[in-house]
């Protein structure tokens, strides 16, 4: 997960290719089949992993990595809205 | 006109654009570009190029600069905008992708940079020129001075404050 988030030489985000790598996808994808017991317990682990990461981040980051994850939920759901 | 897109229409008709579309694919083929094109079912052309240090591949597909010239009646429309590399359209799945908004405008941005849309749509304008003879026949251009709404492609009377063909205010 140490990954670099951008491509040094391009500059074009790199993240959503780890997205295939992940085990969580992986195992969910294998079947081909999205249930609704799945995303219930993928909700649940991201709600963890937020819990953890705002218990981890230093005072002086936790402003700017809480801007960063909601610009990126604005952006999303501009994008999908422009398409309804 | 869509987000990321660039687009001209000119007053060139073609019966047939297929040499504009090969010499089209040619000329980037022989800069190292991936081509793929297809003819639509409306005559006219949809051309992706692709290199890899200019576009990427998301979850296993091709970006690609994507080039459509389009026939209507009295005008061609040429466009210019990021897609996938070979298909028409972008599935459903990249959709839904939380940094596909990102990636699109990174890619959009780069191809601005490059100017390669400018250097795509420039290119089928002057091989749509060279196909077109002034004299009658099956293709011809058509009144260069005319004016033509940049809304639906109608050509507009000169004077005339809306367009025919769809009612937009002449800017």
């Amino acid at each position: 997960m140490d990954k670099p988030w951008f491509d040094p030489k391009t500059g074009i985000l790199m993240l959503d290719e780890y997205v295939a790598e992940m085990p969580s996808f992986k195992k969910i994808m294998a079947d081909n089949v999205v249930t609704d017991d799945e995303i219930l317990t993928h909700a649940d682990r991201v709600t963890e992993l937020l819990h953890q990461l705002e218990g981890a981040l230093p005072a002086n980051v936790k402003p700017l990595a809480t801007e960063a994850i909601t610009e990126l939920a604005v952006l999303y759901a501009l994008h999908r809205l422009r398409e309804v | 006109m869509a987000m990321f897109e660039s687009s001209k229409i000119l007053p060139i008709v073609l019966s047939d654009l297929t040499p504009v579309a090969n010499e089209t694919m040619d000329y980037f083929q022989k800069q190292g570009y991936e081509v793929a094109g297809e003819q639509t079912i409306t005559g006219g052309w949809a051309i992706s190029i692709t290199k890899g240090n200019l576009f990427k591949t998301v979850v296993g597909l091709k970006t690609a600069l994507k080039i459509s010239i389009e026939p209507s009646p009295m005008v061609t429309t040429v466009k210019a905008d990021v897609g996938l590399f070979g298909t028409q359209g972008i599935p459903l799945a990249i959709g839904y992708l939380v940094f596909w908004p990102v990636l699109i405008s990174q890619m959009w941005g780069m191809v601005r940079q490059a100017k390669l849309d400018d250097e795509a749509i420039g290119f089928v304008e002057a091989s749509l020129k060279a196909h077109a003879p002034h004299a009658e026949g099956q293709s011809s251009v058509v009144g260069e001075q005319a004016a033509y709404c940049p809304a639906c492609g109608a050509q507009i009377p000169q004077g005339a404050k809306f367009c025919p063909g769809c009612g937009a205010k002449r800017s």
